[in-house]
């Protein structure tokens, strides 16, 4: 048992998904701001999207607990995958994406890594128990 | 209009550091001695909504709140290490100081003009918050507003904190006194109840620690020279200089938390004295004329009242329980025309029961609500007659804490004493129902005080002796009561 413990399932659920709504959002962003769209990027920002809307919509279906489970499973590969694959789109040269290469100094990409890092954060204290999803229960009688 | 950095605009900064890191130190020690948080009134065991504890409390054995307790380092807590009555009086003499400060501060702002630096004068700035966050977002410093010491966003979270976050935790931190819940119970329930007060004001705690971190963020990313500079010197002057003389004025913060630390851990009694004299003035002159006007509604009662001690375990008590107490006596004498021994039933019978719902506050911060029914307190007072040097009403405990209460921190009689004319006050009362049956054993049986303006720990379970005296000096450790003595609580429990 943790020496921190919060039983906000809701509140808990609720933030993750702002974050994961957040970060699909910030795709949706770049594919209407970018100048360039290759098509590589359409379909990237698409799976992103529709995987993190759909991650949302499953971490609420709470008719066993694999389906919300299943929901914050995907939301964190699609936020590891966004967290390894930003840096390396920084770092590599990418067709048709040249203009981006070394920089770090743009805000949706910022604001878009903040929000992995926030639903990572709160899938990790859910797994060590410090929070509940929703769908789970606190055994408190105490 | 020169929104500069006047020198008291300065002094205030360093003096509100002081505070408010005194402040949230004490607060965290407050918390360790019921580490948990519920939205009900009534701290039913199990709704909490968050813990701050590993205890887990056993299901096949009589516990009490006292068991809960928690001991926290003196790295986050005031003075740490299960010492409620000192964390009590540090945040309270840090609250008299920080609203001493905050009333000055308010008072400058606007008697100097200073206030132009946190109004915000168009909904425009709102646009320009956003774009600030943009822009810190690209790893880049914001403009400032022109003509202003901040950039949009900056001015707007210093207004929340000044005007919003400041306010809202004296609001929410004076919802937790009980004489003002007692007085003003609609005003409690402003914020949602009891518990929801203290889980808001704990809220607000956090939103200073996290406004606290980004604060010092900021400073570093600006240039902590510069602005030190203008938080010692009143310009952008001798950087070395400011941040020498900053990291000396934080050492010397830190210096003032380590020596209140030792001083509460070595000489407790010396520390309530001091602050107790401090607290004492607002105490007394502002909540000790409330009184109680509470009843709750019947749906509101709580269907298990928390407990805060544990019965006595002598023979003697065991037997009078076993027979519903027909053999308890309660001797009432001491500075009186009158004294009298009544049996429960002579009690019972001294005058027409009173009955009042009421929220109880432990001193420990969980609250519960219940139905006390009883002998009005004034009543049995005018029945004795005290004498005109009778000052002072010692309640008298069967508790004996050497051998009942193992997670007491003191051996001995349980006794409280209450000021006499606290005597005649609504809502005092010498219970023996509770909910309507006779008064568990749990809860204080066969009689129990009922002080609706003060925390729990002055209303004395058990009690078979009741003495008027003039002075308390050669009771037990003569601090007022054995929580007094032992735990080194202030004698009067308006908050």
């Amino acid at each position: 048992m943790t020496s921190i413990a919060f039983n906000l399932p809701r509140t808990v659920t609720l933030a993750a998904d702002a974050a994961l709504l957040g970060l699909a959002g910030l795709h949706a962003y770049m594919l209407v701001a970018a100048v360039h769209r290759p098509g590589y990027l359409v379909v990237y920002c698409g799976v992103m999207i529709i995987g993190c809307v759909v991650a949302v919509g499953a971490t609420w279906i709470d008719v066993d607990d694999i389906v919300p489970a299943a929901g914050w499973v995907a939301g964190a590969i699609l936020c590891m995958a966004f967290m390894i694959g930003y840096p390396i789109s920084r770092m590599v040269s990418l067709p048709g994406l040249s203009a981006l290469t070394g920089r770090w100094d743009l805000a949706p990409g910022n604001l878009a890594l903040a929000c992995a890092v926030a639903f990572l954060g709160l899938y990790l204290t859910v797994l060590f128990g410090v929070n509940v999803a929703f769908g789970q229960r606190r055994g408190w009688y105490d | 209009m020169l929104l500069d950095y006047p020198a008291w605009l300065r002094i205030d900064h360093w003096l509100n550091v002081l505070f408010l890191t005194l402040l949230l130190r004490s607060g965290f020690e407050i918390l360790s001695t019921h580490p948990k948080l519920y939205w009900h009134a009534d701290s039913a065991p199990g709704t909490e909504w968050a813990r701050f504890t590993r205890k887990v409390m056993p299901t096949n054995k009589l516990y009490d709140t006292l068991d809960e307790e928690e001991d926290y380092h003196p790295l986050i807590a005031l003075p740490g290490h299960r010492e409620l009555g000192m964390g009590r009086h540090w945040h309270f003499a840090a609250v008299i100081g920080w609203i001493l400060l905050g009333t000055t501060y308010y008072i400058l702002l606007f008697a100097t003009g200073q206030w132009h630096r946190y109004w915000p004068y168009s909904w425009s700035i709102f646009t320009e918050a956003w774009n600030d966050i943009v822009t810190y977002a690209c790893f880049n410093l914001p403009p400032l507003l022109p003509g202003e010491p901040l950039d949009a966003i900056q001015k707007l979270t210093y207004a929340a904190v000044i005007f919003v976050l400041a306010p809202f935790q004296i609001l929410t931190g004076a919802a937790q006194s009980p004489a003002i819940e007692a007085r003003f119970p609609r005003y409690v329930r402003l914020f949602g109840g009891r518990q929801a007060a203290r889980s808001l004001h704990f809220l607000g705690l956090l939103a200073f620690v996290v406004f606290i971190v980004i604060h010092l963020a900021m400073v570093f990313f600006w240039g902590w020279g510069r602005l030190t500079a203008l938080m010692i010197f009143g310009s952008v002057r001798n950087a070395y200089w400011a941040t020498g003389l900053s990291l000396l004025i934080i050492a010397a913060i830190v210096a003032v938390h380590i020596a209140a630390t030792l001083w509460s851990q070595r000489s407790p009694s010396s520390v309530r004295r001091v602050l107790g004299a401090l607290i004492s003035l607002p105490r007394k002159g502002l909540l000790r004329r409330l009184d109680s006007r509470q009843n709750y509604p019947v749906r509101m009662l709580s269907t298990e009242h928390r407990v805060n001690g544990k019965p006595p375990t002598a023979e003697f008590y065991k037997v009078m329980a076993v027979h519903n107490f027909v053999d308890w006596r309660l001797r009432v004498g001491g500075l009186v025309e009158q004294p009298m021994t009544l049996d429960l039933a002579g009690l019972r019978a001294l005058a027409e029961p009173q009955t009042q719902r009421v929220l109880h506050n432990c001193v420990q911060g969980w609250t519960s609500v219940g139905e006390w029914t009883g002998l009005p307190l004034g009543t049995l007072v005018d029945l004795v007659q005290p004498l005109p040097q009778a000052r002072y009403i010692c309640f008298m405990s069967m508790q004996d804490n050497s051998t009942d209460e193992p997670s007491a921190e003191g051996g001995g009689q349980f006794y409280e004493i209450l000021d006499l004319k606290l005597a005649h006050k609504p809502q005092m009362l010498l219970a023996y129902v509770m909910n309507g049956q006779p008064l568990p054993i749990k809860h204080g049986a066969p009689l129990r005080l009922r002080a609706e303006t003060q925390v729990g720990f002055k209303m004395a379970k058990w009690i078979n002796q009741i003495e008027f005296v003039d002075d308390y000096a050669h009771i037990g450790k003569g601090r007022g009561g054995w929580r007094e003595d032992n735990v080194y609580y202030g004698m009067d429990g308006e908050i």
